[in-house]
């Protein structure tokens, strides 16, 4: 495997760095979406997440590592369970798939598999991207410039969790649950509003200003550019111990409490904002859960709110062309009328 | 334009450096990026390249990549005559598999799809295999772009444009690249050489990290070219001029300002002398800041006694050498520019002008029903279709076949079967506005055309459509927003637009016309709107005089209505004029008297000649 800048050794950048974590503790917040400049780090991060998951165990053999403990398995996996069969397990590591611009459909659904049609005359599917990203993360590198076709595909696979190919003659479904991970600069292009909903968390990166951060980045850069091993050694103390706390964390999950008090303070904002839907609040409940365990809070307050609500709701605001507000000032104005006394 | 002075000097200098750059980069390409050579085709160009490759002497591959090369070639792709033939998965080697620190060499990069940019980022971002010298051929400025994901990762720039050819000799020296590759590994870069130079980076306004990176390598090479094995001075100088030359976007500010943004001053260090002024136009520049919190000057001091290297480089003397030479490097005409900011802002969006363009190709868009040809990297097969189209056949071909391969399983396809599949792309509508930015009533109809902007912006990502704007004044027009679909960056760039003199008709018909027809090449319906009140005062020649500025304007308005452009004129003087009816019927576009010329309106006129 290539080598990764470790995820701990990346300066600054803390927004970001949260919001990467409390995804990991908990998938089912939905993905990330990193919006900001160019060399800021963005893909470095997401690059080095894999380095930084725990590992889990799967289905031997099986091409989208069906979980063996799980409810949801691919067909094949579900047809031994039937003949009650048991699976041999292996671990790996979680996937962190990325998915190239110019990707074509066929890439990532899959297709018809050409070595098996051709030499055996046997109709058969070559998965895909969606399927190698199963139960991992998938990554987009500057996602607002995706073709539509594809996003129209991703918006589907990424809301049902499943992919259903019905093409080449083919008619197949399998598990496709993954964590969307997208970045971009809004300057080239912005995302069609159905695909930012399903980021449950949004970013705004910026490039560091700060001299002494900007140094310390480069100093580090540096290091690991002459010798990544020890870099990496250096840093791995840092790695474990973070991996460890969100091992913890996700023990931890269901048993963090969200009080009603605090769910109709959610309620409030999302309908203070006009944002659309209800992905506003479910995503905000998961994502308070996540950051109280991994702050090891057995409660949930106002002040875990206040702090995660930009990250959750930045990119679900309706966007009035003549209004020129950033959608984090409005977050923020919005919290201190409700909340403020 | 004026020129500053005889520039053979300037000349020699830039061609020199040009050298310099080749050598480092064939050293280093991963660690550098590459080079974005802005050049047109001619012999400077072949000789620059020649001596490059006359310097890597076969040690290292340099492997030529076409603008329109695809996935399949890049990063390989089945090979489907070789898997036919011989039933089984053949894989053809993409170009990046086979590169190995080697250097991608690339003609026509501007002209590159996003697409195949996208895959040569990934691969060098990922692996980090190879460096790339990007040909960037445009004529103009305004013309087309590196793509900004390419430009950030290429370290150098270099400028072989008006460059005599007699001045130009590569001296002809191969060096043992390897060897100075594992020697240049061995150098270290003190931290306190960092440290300035990531200063002297901010202050030139110079935002991207990645530039730190490639001054320390490039530093390294250069003390390795020497033969040294530790960093001079000079190394860093030569490293910082080369590869800063071309992003710096604003002089360091005054002394003062640096101070305040660092509270952790307590005691200036003993005074500095302000160091002399070198660079080539004294006035012009404000003093160099000399700046650095004293605590970091303890460090500093502690690590230099650490360390008994030769070179006792001081941060301060550093960073103070750094700014002097990378400003050195700045022409004239350069250090004007960063004193408008319009022009600054302008460049910043011309270059990411191209991103964000709809791609054409045969490998996506809507299926149309699949046809017979011979496969070629430009289309994809339609596998069963192919596998229909020879199933009738199987038996007799098999009574054909001999010996082994008769008995073989699995279908026999000959390549007269296949199929290939059929895509047709939606071109995107861009719509141009253009503005007429002259004179009194200028600030209320640019407002007005800025509202409309937006308001098509608005609704723009349920349409997919793009939308541009030039405007027109004094003596010429401007693409103020190259198409674009972001809002955002519309209203950045719309925010800070000039207006007031004369109104050059006939310059911006042309250039309206020209730009319509580049947007067509690229696969896309133009739709231009004419915003103005006519009364042309300044001919193309840049001149003044009504009678021969409406004589222009109506022979450029007959001859951009050769380029079958779709066109919407807007009249915006109170009265309807017969001279713009006249213009408007020349064009051949649609005459639209709009005294007011409300946003709203106006959009609504677009939509329906769009629809």
């Amino acid at each position: 495997m290539a080598l990764n800048f470790p995820f701990t050794a990346i300066v600054g950048q803390e927004e970001m760095k949260l919001a990467m974590i409390l995804s990991t503790i908990d998938p089912s917040i939905g993905g990330v979406l990193v919006f900001g400049d160019r060399g800021t780090g963005k893909s470095t991060m997401v690059r080095s997440l894999a380095a930084l998951l725990p590992s889990m165990s799967a289905v031997e053999g099986c091409s989208y590592h069906c979980d063996p403990m799980g409810k949801v398995l691919c067909s094949n996996c579900a047809a031994l369970k039937a003949a009650g069969k048991k699976f041999k397990s292996q671990t790996i590591d979680a996937p962190v798939v990325d998915l190239p611009l110019g990707a074509t459909e066929d890439r990532i659904v899959g297709s018809l598999d050409i070595e098996k049609a051709l030499s055996q005359g046997v109709k058969s599917f070559e998965s895909g991207l969606l399927a190698k990203a199963n139960r991992g993360y998938l990554y987009i590198d500057e996602v607002n410039l995706l073709e539509d076709h594809l996003v129209d595909l991703l918006i589907d696979v990424a809301a049902s969790g499943e992919n259903v190919v019905e093409r080449d003659g083919l008619s197949i479904r399998h598990p496709a649950k993954f964590v969307l991970i997208g970045s971009g600069n809004p300057e080239e292009g912005e995302l069609r509003p159905q695909l930012l909903d399903r980021f449950g968390l949004s970013v705004e990166v910026k490039t560091p200003s700060e001299v002494m951060t900007r140094i310390e980045i480069i100093k580090r850069r540096e290091l690991y550019e002459r010798d990544p091993e020890a870099f990496i050694q250096q840093w791995s103390e840092a790695q474990n111990e973070l991996r460890e706390k969100i091992i913890a964390s996700r023990k931890r999950l269901l048993k963090v409490q969200v009080n009603d008090e605090i769910l109709i303070q959610v309620s409030q904002l999302c309908a203070h904002l006009g944002s659309d839907g209800l992905r506003g609040e479910l995503t905000m409940m998961r994502t308070i859960r996540a950051i109280c365990a991994f702050e090891n809070k057995k409660i949930a307050n106002l002040e875990m709110l206040k702090r995660i609500a930009p990250y959750a709701l930045r990119h679900r605001l309706r966007r009035d062309p003549l209004d020129d507000t950033g959608s984090t000032v409005r977050i923020e104005r919005a919290l201190e009328e409700l909340f403020q006394k | 334009m004026e020129q500053s002075r005889p520039d053979s000097e300037q000349d020699q200098r830039r061609w020199s450096d040009a050298c310099l750059i080749a050598k480092i980069v064939a050293i280093d390409p991963a660690g550098l990026g590459g080079i974005w050579v802005k050049s047109q085709a001619g012999p400077v160009r072949d000789q620059w390249l020649k001596g490059l490759q006359n310097l890597i002497n076969g040690q290292v591959s340099l492997i030529k990549v076409p603008s329109n090369a695809d996935e399949g070639a890049l990063i390989g792709e089945l090979d489907l005559l070789k898997t036919l033939a011989q039933q089984k998965k053949v894989y053809s080697l993409g170009i990046l598999d086979q590169i190995h620190d080697g250097l991608l060499l690339m003609p026509m990069a501007e002209r590159m799809k996003s697409h195949t940019a996208a895959l040569l980022t990934q691969a060098f971002d990922t692996t980090g295999q190879f460096g790339m010298i990007a040909f960037d051929e445009s004529l103009t400025e305004e013309d087309q772009h590196l793509l900004s994901r390419l430009e950030e990762r290429l370290g150098f720039q270099i400028n072989l444009e008006g460059l005599s050819y007699r001045h130009c000799e590569f001296a002809l020296e191969s060096i043992d690249i390897l060897q100075i590759r594992a020697n240049f590994k061995q150098i270290e870069v003190p931290i306190e050489a960092l440290e300035a130079m990531m200063i002297a980076a901010q202050s030139f306004g110079i935002d991207s990290l990645r530039v730190g990176l490639y001054v320390a390598r490039a530093a390294r090479v250069l003390a390795a070219l020497r033969g040294g094995d530790y960093l001079e001075q000079g190394d860093i100088q030569t490293a910082t001029r080369l590869v800063f030359a071309h992003r710096i976007t604003r002089l360091p500010q005054p002394k003062e300002e640096q101070l305040e943004q660092d509270p952790a001053e307590e005691s200036p260090p003993e005074s500095k002398e302000p160091p002399p002024d070198e660079a080539p136009n004294p006035n012009d520049l404000p003093p160099p800041p000399i700046e650095p919190p004293p605590s970091e000057q303890e460090s500093t001091d502690e690590r230099n006694q650490d360390k008994p290297e030769p070179p006792s480089l001081n941060r301060e003397d550093l960073e103070e050498m750094i700014i002097e030479a990378s400003k050195a490097t700045l022409s004239q005409t350069l250090l004007d520019s960063f004193d408008q900011k319009q022009k600054m802002i302008k460049s910043n969006a011309s270059a990411q002008g191209k991103v964000g363009q709809l791609q054409k190709g045969l490998l996506s868009g809507q299926a149309m029903p699949s046809r017979k040809g011979r496969p070629s990297y430009k289309h994809k097969v339609d596998i069963l279709k192919t596998i229909q189209a020879a199933s009738p056949w199987q038996k007799i071909r098999r009574l054909e076949m001999q010996g082994e391969r008769a008995t073989a399983k699995g279908i026999i396809i000959k390549v007269d079967d296949i199929y290939l599949k059929q895509y047709v792309q939606r071109t995107s509508t861009v719509t141009v506005f253009v503005v007429d930015a002259s004179g009194s009533s200028a600030m209320e109809r640019l407002s007005e055309a800025k509202g409309a902007v937006e308001l098509l912006l608005a609704q723009c990502y349920i349409r997919r459509d793009q939308v541009a704007l030039i405007t027109f004044r004094g003596k010429a027009a401007e693409l103020v927003l190259p198409p674009t679909r972001s809002l955002v960056r519309a209203k950045r760039l719309l925010s800070g637009m000039p207006g007031g003199g004369g109104t050059p008709l006939a310059a911006a018909i042309q250039d309206a016309a020209q730009f319509g027809k580049k947007l067509k090449s690229k696969g896309q319906t133009p739709l231009l709107i004419l915003l103005t009140d006519g009364r042309a005062n300044v001919t193309l020649d840049g001149v003044g005089g009504r009678e021969q500025a409406f004589q222009d304007a109506l022979a450029c308005a007959k001859k951009a209505r050769a380029e079958q452009l779709q066109m919407l004129f807007i009249d915006t003087s109170m009265r309807p004029q017969e001279t713009n009816q006249r213009i408007a019927s020349e064009l051949g576009a649609h005459y639209l008297p709009l005294p007011q010329g409300k946003s709203a309106s106006v959009v609504e006129a677009a939509k329906m000649l769009i629809d």
